[in-house]
């Protein structure tokens, strides 16, 4: 009911556009101006000529969808991460209606989804291939996305479509038509659940619910969490996970796998959980007016020993900005899949027209002097998906953990 | 012909010479705010300050409260936002720290704690010769409309700040300063304005802070002079005295 409102809702006409749209264009045209972190290279991009280019596509727009997808489209021409406006939707991505999720994860290999990691008790079993969900073939939507994207922001795209199709309020049934591996399809009607961890809110970003997760598997501590944010529940959770290892564990795991940032900052305060030795950069936030370094100083509790970071295509800005840090500092392994390049640290304003707009304010450089966007973490360990990997349990967790068991040293968490 | 045109540029010449010569200087530019504020009696009369107000990132919706407390060298900040928890300051006998849920517990050394430590004397305003030794007229510049004469202020280490005082009423209406921070040194500007009387010294109770591309505003809705703060109020919480066990707990003057 929802998505049929939202299309009427684009499709509605304006007898004139409101002024407040060139204002609003203006707007985006000003902020990204005066705050890009390299003037010359915005001007090499033609951002000058696109705004003549788009002014008076604006101005000539009849209905609001048509002058937000003109705004859209001139930001995207900059090919850079980090830009967004809200407001409206977007017809190719599906945009989740309800916080409600899926009893299992989403894997994309090779352009198919995939389900992984299920909940106990779900119908829906590992390395199933999702062929459907509620009649509508997921196949052609992902293709549609493989045209206009590529690497990895083209998987987190693909996966990001496929969970929103899934989607809907908690309790409620979604049918998806999913095959096992030399099995035929078979069609199942899966209960939604509720989103995990606490809602948080933090400036203009949407309600969040946060989920930390923490857990020993044998003598590896872990800890797994989908968003950079709330620091208030997120360091205490990272301390006691790493005091909990105090001379017990072997090694110990971050999980940052489809995490898409938050708070860049906050990278350096989980980072230093891990390091020893203050005043060590993870990298360089280079903006027009400065250079600001990432810096990293050891928490009151640490962790020395082993460690390893998993990411994939779903690890994003701050994600990367810590992943990437910690594995040029030398300090932890990265196993996984190269990770989405959208690392450029970025603010949401509200624009005149009631539109949230996020967009870049600088580029961000790794210490061992890449610049991450476009680019990504790659991983020291690539460890390929595959369906029958899928069904085994978890190779990217199970390769961390090889390693961390291969290590020779059982290093104590140390109290400064 | 060629004797008028010499004539005429020399008296331009000496106007610009005499211009300059009726100019304050930096240091009188300074003493001038000084006075517009209360003076140097009434400044002396502080011993402790207190204000506390609202702190808006409207831009990006991000918004809470500001709590300042300042005694004998001695200061304590804390802001506290909603999804970020407290971001705590301060200087306790000589020691500058900060601490929050974000990058946790830390001791500021080098520059930048000697900035931190210089902004919490409570004489840095009157007595600002102890801290500047020197202060330097840069020119002219409009500052929200209002004409400023732009003085430039060495402290004797550290990088030097450029403040801006209205011609017309001698406040500080800006500051623009390199501030050494973790991160590397950070441009940062300050406009100051709403003075009203606290106990006979006018303070700024608006105060605009752009730091790092961050935009914030402060605005102050009580501030108060010489009331009580016990030395419990400068305390560092524990994250922090572990990373300075030598700190005795001197009792604030």
């Amino acid at each position: 009911m929802l998505r049929l409102l939202t299309a009427l809702l684009l499709a509605l006409p304006l007898a004139a556009l409101d002024p407040v749209w060139l204002e609003t264009f203006d707007k985006v045209w000003q902020l990204v101006q005066d705050k890009h972190w390299d003037p010359a290279e915005l001007e090499r991009d033609g951002w000058t000529r696109l705004r003549a280019e788009y002014r008076p596509k604006v101005e000539a727009a009849k209905t609001t969808a048509e002058a937000r997808g003109y705004m859209r489209e001139m930001i995207q021409r900059l090919k850079l991460s980090h830009f967004h406006i809200s407001g409206g939707e977007s017809v190719e991505e599906a945009v989740a209606y309800g916080d409600g999720r899926p009893p299992f994860d989403v894997a994309i290999i090779e352009g198919r989804a995939w389900t992984w990691r299920p909940e106990a008790g779900s119908a829906v079993k590992a390395g199933w291939e999702l062929l459907e969900v509620e009649g509508k073939p997921l196949g052609e939507s992902l293709q549609r996305l493989a045209q206009s994207r590529k690497g990895p922001m083209l998987i987190a795209r693909q996966r990001a479509l496929v969970l929103s199709r899934l989607s809907g309020e908690p309790g409620a049934n979604v049918e998806v038509t999913a095959q096992a591996v030399g099995g035929s399809p078979q069609k199942l009607r899966v209960k939604l659940l509720a989103p995990k961890g606490q809602t948080t809110r933090f400036g203009f970003l949407p309600p969040m619910p946060i989920s930390i997760e923490t857990k020993r598997i044998g003598d590896v501590g872990t800890i797994a969490f989908n968003v950079f944010l709330d620091p208030v529940r997120l360091s205490p959770a990272f301390e006691a996970a790493v005091k909990g290892c105090k001379a017990t564990c072997r090694g110990f795991v971050v999980d940052l796998r489809g995490n898409p940032g938050g708070i860049g900052i906050l990278a350096m305060g989980l980072a230093g959980f891990f390091v020893t030795q203050p005043d060590q950069i993870l990298g360089t936030m280079v903006r027009r007016d400065s250079k600001l370094r990432f810096t990293v100083n050891p928490r009151a509790e640490i962790f020395t020993g082993p460690l390893a970071i998993l990411i994939d295509s779903g690890t994003a800005s701050t994600a990367e900005i810590m992943a990437g840090g910690l594995q040029d500092l030398g300090r932890a392994r990265v196993f996984g899949s190269r990770s989405m390049g959208a690392a450029l640290p970025s603010v949401i304003e509200r624009l005149p027209n009631g539109d949230l707009f996020q967009y870049p304010v600088a580029n961000y450089i790794s210490r061992s002097g890449k610049t991450l966007e476009g680019e990504g973490v790659t991983p020291d360990q690539t460890v390929n998906l595959t369906p029958a990997g899928l069904a085994a349990g978890d190779p990217v967790l199970d390769a961390a953990l090889k390693w961390i068991h291969a290590q020779k040293s059982l290093l104590p968490t140390v109290r400064r | 012909m060629r004797r008028r045109a010499f004539f005429q540029l020399s008296a331009a010449s000496l106007s610009a010479a005499w211009l300059k010569a009726l100019e304050p200087t930096g240091p009188a530019i300074v003493d001038r705010f000084v006075a517009a504020t209360g003076g140097k009696a009434a400044y002396d009369k502080v011993t402790s300050e207190v204000a506390e107000g609202t702190v808006n990132m409207g831009a990006q919706g991000v918004s809470g409260t500001v709590r300042v407390l300042k005694k004998a060298g001695n200061a304590y900040t804390v802001i506290e936002i909603a999804g970020v928890g407290k971001l705590e300051e301060g200087v306790r006998n000589g020691v500058a720290w900060e601490n929050n849920k974000i990058t946790g517990a830390r001791v500021r050394s080098g520059e930048e704690r000697a900035v931190h430590v210089r902004n919490a004397a409570i004489d840095l305003d009157h007595q600002w010769r102890k801290y500047f030794p020197t202060a330097e007229l840069a020119g002219s510049e409009s500052v929200a409309g209002e004409d400023c004469y732009k003085v430039i202020m060495k402290p004797a280490t550290g990088e030097p700040e450029t403040r801006f005082f209205s011609k017309k009423s001698g406040l500080l209406l800006k500051m623009t300063a390199t501030m050494p921070t973790q991160m590397g040194p950070m441009p940062m500007e300050s406009t100051l304005s709403d003075y009203r009387d606290v106990q006979g010294v006018k303070r700024p109770f608006k105060l605009g802070v752009n730091a790092g591309g961050q935009a914030a505003e402060m605005v102050f809705s009580k501030w108060t002079m010489n009331s009580v703060i016990p030395d419990t109020a400068f305390a560092m919480p524990p994250e922090v005295l572990a990373l300075v066990p030598k700190v005795t707990a001197k009792p604030a003057k």
